[in-house]
């Protein structure tokens, strides 16, 4: 019997934490695997799958950042259409959730046929990741936390 | 709310799109632009160089939105198209009515520019 076949989608707020970033690369190649496709969300750019953003550097950062209202409204459209569209390709659809964006995945997935599908995994900024004097982290802080880390694996079906 | 935005769309002070026809097939939704220099030696640098990709589609979003420069054979002139697949467009429209968005237009000028930019920067193409 085949895994399951699951999509991660996973905020993008910044350089901080983006398709080829220090931080996206360390913390996702634990994860990756044939049946799991990884994904980035862009309030306006739409979902747009990890390989395609690093092969098109220029077509994302050409659109700016968005952080405000307008930013949900925007990201929750994409998100929605993304669910129509592509949903239906996966067994299970997981999200991580933190940071400014978090009401997107609320507002996209309600009174969806796909939402029995969406498990959405918190992201918490923990004592041990805060921003402390001068290191404050930037997109999702909290992501490299072990409950964070051990929360994805069981959504994955890989914890012990 | 309109599925590609209106214009005019600056392209810096180089060049201005302009909407022309907005044309539904088989395959999805095409917006046709047409590209009117403003500075016309800076047009004519950037655009003239971008001979070998004329009718290319780039696609960064794969299954969700492209966009080809192209030249009429009976017009001595620049168009931009831009186009959203049939299965994303249905999505789209269906989204789009259950959330009723304010924005004008489903995508906004910066990602048309954002096409633009791709395409005359190779990306996808290396």
């Amino acid at each position: 019997m085949s895994p399951p076949r699951s999509a991660l989608v996973v905020p993008v707020e910044g350089e901080a934490l983006s398709p080829g970033s220090e931080r996206w690369e360390s913390f996702f190649k634990g994860f990756r695997a044939a049946s799991l496709d990884v994904y980035g969300l862009y309030p306006i750019v739409g979902i747009m799958h990890e390989r395609d953003a690093l092969r098109s550097p220029h077509f994302v950062a050409a659109h700016g950042l968005m952080r405000d209202r307008a930013a949900i409204e925007e990201g929750a459209l994409r998100l929605r259409t993304w669910l129509y569209a592509e949903g239906p390709a996966y067994d299970q659809i997981v999200f991580l959730a933190g940071g400014a964006l978090t009401p997107i995945w609320s507002r996209a997935v309600a009174g969806t046929s796909a939402a029995h599908r969406v498990k959405i995994v918190p992201v918490r900024n923990t004592a041990s990741t805060r921003g402390t004097g001068s290191r404050v982290v930037q997109g999702l802080p909290g992501l490299e936390s072990a409950i964070t880390r051990n929360r994805l694996l069981n959504v994955l079906g890989r914890g012990v | 709310m309109k599925i590609f935005p209106q214009g005019p769309i600056k392209l810096g002070t180089m060049a201005v799109l302009e909407l022309g026809e907005v044309k539904g097939t088989t395959e999805g939704k095409t917006a046709r632009y047409r590209v009117r220099p403003s500075d016309l030696m800076a047009f004519t640098a950037t655009f003239s160089g971008a001979g070998p990709r004329m009718g290319l589609r780039y696609e960064p979003v794969r299954g969700a939105l492209w966009g080809a420069l192209d030249v009429p054979e009976d017009r001595d002139e620049v168009h931009f198209v831009v186009g959203v697949p049939q299965r994303y467009g249905v999505a789209m429209a269906q989204a789009r009515n259950e959330l009723q968005p304010k924005a004008e237009s489903v995508f906004p000028e910066s990602s048309v520019r954002a096409l633009i930019r791709g395409i005359l920067d190779r990306e996808g193409q290396r």
